[in-house]
């Protein structure tokens, strides 16, 4: 992720005709609070068509759990028009910088997180709509409550009949939460997100990347291995039914990892087979 | 279906104008399209009850109008019943008039068997000129998907499906795609209240190779417009229709077929498996068929020369009590230990077993209503699922120790219980 944003907060502040605060940049662009909404300026080497599929994603989907785009829009900066989405701004941090802050939740608000990211994943899924990016990095917390996971980023979403997107002949995603079928080029669908929700809600309770350390680089064919070894263990006091939801989840048969909708009735407790 | 698919859904011509005619004994009903015990046949398939099928035999069949009619007298409302016959055995008017005939049925199919036109992926004999001319999409390369709904509602079917290609294992995820896509285009041509069952037919190393099964399975969570799956998976050797599958990796296919359509609230329909469909309802499989005879009761490899089977004229009586045909030479070692022994009260066996002469139609009438009690003993109405699978595990090994003293030899001996107590 780029930390440093492209332009000066002068030129945005500029641009948009208010104060604006930097909030974050990412591959494809940088993203302001301006007001009460969220900019995100497309600035970044993007691949043709990705502006049109997040608004297309965005448009599908209407959850609490996905993030709201009000509008889109271009902004003028350096005497280029650059196209821009306009957010909801979601008050709180993402999960990423909580992870790296070390401030987890307790197992109860894991829970409710994992259950929060299920419904929102869900909602997008009936809309047919794949996210295929779902990592820490892409949810924020809003009003840092961790029952209140929203999905962002919808840049790699992908919709029924929509063809997949490749960057240079590879899977598009973060590696590290890409499911072995993806990681193998079987193309990325709604197993694949649920598998990205189980590694970082396992995240997410332990604290580091359930199947290695990312700093070691993993090849593709290497995480597949350490997949299929199994994730590590989960902490103490994880309820029964979350672990078992979880192994459903970071299993390497994406057939296990069922549906959003089943998930959530087997973290309900409803009776399910086993 | 892409390799089958018709660019016009219009298929004039493709059925005979028979096949539109209205069954004679149609006049005293009125409507065009027999009636049900339900609405539209379609509250049965709610998940809150087992669907019982029984196929249409090629003989008797004039039988399972008053079988249904016991049936649901013995079973009630814990059972729902329905009928199968296949499109290509016969014109619209003799299954319209079928239909009308098995009014207790709540679920009426009329299977186009596509797959006969799939050689190369199963084991099937070549239809016969008669089946083609009364399907004649078993000889074109198109299949188009509106006028094969409509066929099946000229006949009366009140659950439609699509065609039942087969589906190819060495180009899984594109046989799955066209099968999906097939499914999609009938969802469209569906009238107002109506049902459509996506058909598969497969080989049994679809259940057996994890892969094929993993992609199956995913590829059905994913596609959550079909809620009905109904899912023929043809049996290898040595499997016959009177001995059931004792393989274990095929037995955990279909565990992990029915729990994943459990699991996504799907019904699971798996046509011609006999007593092995009983099995199934213990992992959430909604319904089962069986029949009369072999063909009804399992999905069997075949090929041109087969003829009719070597073992039809040995006289096996299903025993419920032990889950498995007996040689009716060998039930005395059932029969002797009168205390154990629970003398079956259907209305079949009294002119079956009083003579010396064996009728195959009331053996076989005895088999399948055996059999449709067997899956009221499991599933009563509103039963949860550990509720269902305890009580196909209990009737099991009961089976087991009732068969475990008894000196049952060759094809009388129930091979299968062990295996199934195992996998439960």
């Amino acid at each position: 992720m780029q930390q440093e944003p492209r332009f000066t907060e002068g030129e945005v502040t500029a641009a948009l005709g208010g104060p604006v605060s930097y909030l974050g940049s990412g591959t494809f662009g940088d993203t302001w609070r301006y007001g009460s909404n969220a900019v995100k300026i497309i600035c970044g080497e993007s691949p043709p068509g990705r502006l049109q599929r997040e608004v297309g994603g965005l448009s599908r989907v209407s959850s609490p759990y996905v993030v709201k785009l009000i509008e889109t829009r271009t902004v003028m900066l350096r005497g280029w028009e650059w196209p821009a989405l306009v957010f909801e701004y979601i008050p709180g941090d993402d999960v990423a910088k909580r992870i790296a802050a070390g401030r987890l939740p307790s197992v109860e608000k894991a829970e409710a997180f994992l259950r929060g990211l299920l419904t929102g994943v869900g909602h997008m899924h009936e809309r047919v709509t794949v996210h295929r990016d779902i990592k820490p990095a892409n949810i924020a917390l809003r009003d840092d409550d961790w029952s209140r996971p929203v999905l962002l980023d919808l840049g790699m979403a992908r919709g029924a009949g929509e063809a997949t997107i490749t960057m240079n002949g590879t899977a598009v995603g973060t590696m590290m939460y890409m499911a072995p079928e993806v990681l193998s080029g079987y193309g990325q669908r709604n197993a694949a997100d649920l598998f990205a929700v189980g590694v970082t809600v396992r995240e997410v309770l332990s604290g580091r990347h359930p199947f290695c350390d990312p700093r070691t680089n993993p090849t593709p064919a290497e995480m597949i291995r350490l997949i299929d070894k199994g994730p590590d263990r989960l902490p103490a006091g994880v309820p029964a039914r979350v672990e078992q939801l979880l192994d459903r989840l970071t299993c390497s048969r994406k057939a296990s990892r069922g549906s959003a909708a089943s998930c959530l009735r087997l973290l309900s407790g409803k009776e399910v087979a086993a | 279906m892409t390799r089958a698919k018709s660019d016009s859904d219009s298929g004039s011509g493709l059925f005979p104008v028979a096949l539109f005619r209205r069954p004679r004994r149609a006049a005293r009903k009125e409507s065009t399209r027999p009636a049900t015990r339900s609405a539209d046949g379609a509250s049965v398939l709610d998940g809150t009850r087992p669907l019982f099928i029984v196929h249409k035999p090629h003989q008797y069949h004039d039988e399972l109008p008053r079988l249904f009619e016991r049936l649901q007298a013995d079973v009630g409302d814990s059972v729902a019943l329905g009928v199968s016959s296949w499109l290509p055995s016969g014109a619209a008017t003799s299954h319209c008039e079928f239909n009308f005939a098995c009014e207790a049925a709540d679920v009426r199919i009329v299977d186009p068997r596509g797959y006969l036109a799939d050689r190369q992926d199963l084991r099937v004999k070549k239809p016969s000129a008669r089946a083609a001319q009364h399907a004649p999409y078993l000889r074109d390369e198109a299949f188009p998907v509106a006028s094969l709904l409509e066929a099946q509602r000229e006949c009366g079917a009140n659950l439609l499906l699509t065609s039942g290609r087969a589906l190819n294992p060495s180009a899984a995820l594109r046989s799955l795609a066209e099968a999906c896509d097939e499914g999609d285009e009938a969802m469209a041509a569906l009238k107002q209240g109506e049902r459509l069952a996506l058909n598969l037919t497969m080989s049994a190393e679809w259940l057996r190779r994890s892969e094929l099964l993993d992609d199956l399975l995913a590829e059905l969570i994913e596609k959550r417009q079909f809620r009905i799956w109904h899912v023929r998976v043809q049996w290898a050797p040595p499997a016959k229709s009177w001995h059931q599958p004792v393989d274990e990796e095929l037995l955990a296919g279909y565990r992990a077929l029915a729990e994943t359509a459990r699991n996504e609230e799907r019904r699971l329909l798996l046509p011609q498996t006999g007593v092995t469909g009983w099995l199934t309802l213990a992992w959430g499989a909604a319904g089962f068929g069986t029949g009369l005879f072999g063909t009804g009761q399992a999905f069997l490899e075949e090929d041109d020369d087969s003829g009719p089977r070597k073992n039809s004229t040995i006289e096996r009586y299903f025993e419920r009590q032990l889950l498995h045909f007996a040689e009716r030479t060998g039930r005395s070692e059932l029969t002797k230990d009168q205390e154990a022994y629970r003398k079956c009260t259907c209305p079949y066996c009294g002119p079956l077993l009083a003579g010396s002469a064996w009728s195959k139609k009331h053996a076989g009438l005895h088999y399948v209503h055996s059999v449709g009690m067997l899956t009221a003993g499991v599933a009563p109405a509103g039963a949860m699922p550990h509720e269902v699978h305890e009580a196909v595990a209990g009737t099991v090994r009961a089976a087991t120790l009732f068969a475990a003293d008894k000196r049952l030899t060759g094809q009388s001996a129930p091979a299968h219980l062990r295996t199934w107590d195992r996998v439960l």
